[in-house]
């Protein structure tokens, strides 16, 4: 397992970013639920992190493409592959993912 | 006004101000010839019958589509149930300005909406001599004078060009402009005109209620007509949204090269280290040269611009373009510094983007007619430091070879002629600011923090003698500044030595120049009085805030209330010292609350201006300042540092 941070580090409603082993993920904290995604559009790459989320979907800053935080789905386009979703695992109040996954 | 956004590729370069007006174009390259120089480049609309241009009764919220230089402004008039989203652009390697104007019917029926672009060109800086030309077989526009041509072409999202058009004189026998006649919502279709002029073109879409339409524009450049209008075909085969797409990657790319661990700073810290970065590119040639800004509104005031290249704003910006990573563009600074060091060993006062000898206003002969050197030989000396502060982070032994005879060993033999043998200090030149002759403090330690750089470059080339020498005379120096620029009864270090041996006691931001360059420690007793009485005496006692530069600072003076406007370079130069001396993490913190006060007082798309008024916070002088930025660069990789550093302590 890899860890990223601590919960305290991303409040409810919020998200950061974290940069391992090459790959940039994106955590998005709902309702003290933890999600981990891909923090780089699907359509044209964008960074996610700068993005506006609403409830449990996250609006792309580049061309508002619309995203469900909890599978990755598109809401809405001009995206039209699903963001890559991680497996996180909280434990301690510290947060990780599979070193396997991303 | 200043400039909200600026785009640029190295070779092109543009601002638009608050209202999305393009008010500098430079081609082909940054710095040197600017085509618009203030005058407008506007958008308006015509919608039932009414006329405006962007500007009052407008909402406009402007910044940078996240980690590029793509512009995103957001239009809103309530009245005309409009808004208008435009996504502006030059693109990475095509000499082309990209506009996609997005119109929103936010009514509640179906209209037909026109929407206009003026084009004021200033070809070469003027408007003598100017030729506008309508091409009916390909429905576009061409601007030129001599060996710049400039295409303006379009298309809508129903696949419909140019709708009308107009050429015409301006600024002469009673003609404003075409701009003027495209207020009734028809242009008058005139296919050409020469001397003074200008030109209007117009597009129409119908748009469903709550619905959207684009309108995609373009101005190509380039230096003669075959140039440029394969260009515009080029554009047109790929189309915008392409060529957009494009530049957004592009710069995602070059700025996020994981340098800098950004993850360790708040959110708006991050975005202004970035974007500060790719500002800061924008005015970078691809020549080398580091203009100081492309804002020409300065041309109001003294007939001339801030698009030079000042040295020691050039090193500064070349520093922090290492600190991020950046090297390839610092190493071009590098190379222009190569070219344009005179002969003698030291830098002038300013340069044009072409490595010509700038405008200036440093007297070769003082008031007594003495022949004195018209230069400030801080930059001179902040060249050599920063090309040491190069080397030691990427050690390019061979970039470093190509330049070490011209450059190093040429300056550092002046810094080392240039010395009154009396005190060992540094002779006397123009200050920091420009202002005054003397011997200051800051130039003293920029100079002797450039001979210990020479002395570095010496022991690498195994100069012996050279090294010796520099590092003789550096540390000799070191001492004559606390013999004779050290203020025992004040406790602190004093501004300057004139040549008649009169002090001045100015307390002025720069004195920070004694540690920020590495000659004394941050926590050496002298540094901690005399940035005790920078603080005590400089800081602005408003709800805005900051460091004045100096005391009874008069340029753009905005209050007597206090010692002088706050600038971003002092108040940061404050933030680096507060980290320097933290020797816990929340000792760290004085220095973040600065770093967050810059960002406070950005622009919403994070533009630092030079200065910022004392009692509202609005920018004064150029906006955007490459210096401010650079020193905002500078002062985050610094905080980042210590903070690893006080983290891997506390473990």
């Amino acid at each position: 397992m890899l860890r990223l941070g601590i919960t305290t580090e991303i409040p409810i409603g919020e998200m950061k970013q974290f940069d391992v082993k090459g790959h940039e993920l994106l955590v998005v904290n709902i309702d003290n639920q933890f999600y981990c995604l891909n923090a780089r559009c699907s359509h044209a790459g964008a960074p996610l992190v700068e993005g506006d989320l609403n409830g449990d979907v996250l609006t792309c800053p580049w061309h508002q493409s619309r995203f469900k935080v909890t599978n990755g789905s598109v809401v809405k386009g001009p995206a039209q592959k699903p963001l890559g979703i991680y497996k996180i695992i909280v434990k301690d109040g510290q947060l990780f993912i599979d070193a396997k996954t991303p | 006004m200043p400039r909200n956004l600026v785009m640029g590729n190295g070779q092109m370069a543009i601002a638009l101000d608050g209202y999305a007006t393009i008010r500098d174009l430079f081609y082909p390259q940054v710095g040197l010839e600017n085509h618009v120089v203030g005058h407008e480049l506007k958008l308006g609309i015509w919608v039932d019958g009414r006329f405006m241009w962007l500007g009052e009764g407008w909402d406009l919220v402007m910044n940078y589509l996240p980690d590029t230089l793509v512009g995103r402004c957001l239009a809103t008039n309530t009245n005309l149930n409009i808004q208008i989203e435009t996504n502006d652009a030059v693109h990475q390697f095509l000499n082309v300005f990209m506009r996609k104007a997005t119109v929103h019917n936010t009514g509640k029926r179906n209209r037909k909406i026109r929407l206009f672009f003026a084009n004021d060109f200033h070809i070469y800086g003027d408007a003598v001599g100017d030729t506008v030309m309508y091409q009916s077989a390909q429905n576009r526009i061409i601007h030129y004078k001599r060996k710049r041509y400039f295409l303006i072409d379009g298309v809508t999202s129903q696949k419909k060009g140019i709708y009308q058009f107009a050429t015409g004189r301006k600024e002469s026998f009673g003609f404003q402009g075409t701009w003027k006649d495209a207020e009734d919502g028809v242009l008058s279709g005139n296919p050409i005109a020469q001397g003074s002029v200008d030109s209007v073109v117009s597009f129409e879409v119908d748009v469903q209620s709550q619905s959207t339409e684009t309108i995609y524009y373009w101005i190509a450049c380039g230096k003669d007509l075959r140039e440029v209008e394969d260009l515009g075909s080029r554009v047109k085969n790929s189309g915008i949204e392409q060529l957009i797409l494009e530049t957004e990657n592009y710069w995602s790319a070059w700025i996020n090269r994981k340098e800098v661990n950004l993850n360790l700073l708040p959110r708006a810290v991050a975005q202004t280290f970035k974007t500060s970065l790719m500002v800061m590119r924008t005015h970078v040639d691809n020549s080398g040269a580091i203009i100081a800004s492309c804002d020409s509104d300065i041309l109001q005031f003294n007939r001339d611009t801030y698009s030079y290249v000042w040295p020691r704003d050039g090193a500064i910006a070349a520093m922090a373009f290492d600190l991020a990573g950046i090297q390839e563009v610092s190493r071009l600074f590098f190379q222009f510094c190569d070219r344009t060091i005179s002969d003698k060993g030291f830098f002038y006062h300013k340069y044009s983007p072409d490595g010509s000898v700038g405008s200036s206003w440093l007297a070769s002969v003082d008031a007594k007619g003495q022949i004195q050197l018209p230069i400030q030989e801080d930059e001179t000396a902040l060249v050599l430091y920063a090309l040491w502060n190069h080397f030691q982070k990427y050690r390019d032994i061979e970039f470093i070879s190509s330049v070490y005879q011209n450059l190093v060993v040429k300056a550092s033999a002046f810094l080392l002629e240039y010395i009154d043998p009396n005190t060992g200090l540094p002779k006397p030149s123009f200050d920091v600011w420009e202002e005054k002759k003397g011997t200051f403090t800051w130039t003293t330690a920029t100079v002797c923090a450039a001979l210990n750089a020479a002395a570095g470059f010496a022991k690498v080339f195994y100069d012996s003698e050279r090294h010796d020498m520099l590092s003789k005379t550096a540390a000799n120096m070191k001492r004559a500044m606390i013999t004779h620029l050290y203020n025992p009864q004040l406790r602190r270090f004093m501004n300057a030595i004139y040549p008649d041996g009169s002090p001045d006691l100015t307390l002025d931001s720069s004195l920070a120049a004694v540690f920020i360059f590495g000659v004394f420690d941050a926590d050496d007793e002298m540094v901690g009085q005399t940035m005790e009485a920078l603080v005590d005496r400089l800081w602005i006692k408003t709800d805005i805030g900051g460091l004045a530069r100096y005391e009874q600072d008069e340029y753009y003076r905005a209050s007597r209330d206090v010692p002088g406007n706050p600038w971003f370079i002092a108040t940061l130069w404050l933030a680096r010292w507060y980290m320097a001396k933290a020797k816990s993490l929340d000792g760290l913190k004085k220095g973040l609350d600065l770093l967050l006060w810059v960002t406070k007082h950005s622009s919403l798309s994070r533009m630092l201006a030079e200065q910022i008024n004392p009692n509202t916070g609005i920018p004064i002088s150029v906006s955007p300042l490459v210096w401010s930025h650079a020193e905002f660069i500078i002062a985050v990789r610094a905080y980042i540092d210590k903070y690893q550093e006080l983290s891997q302590m506390a473990t």
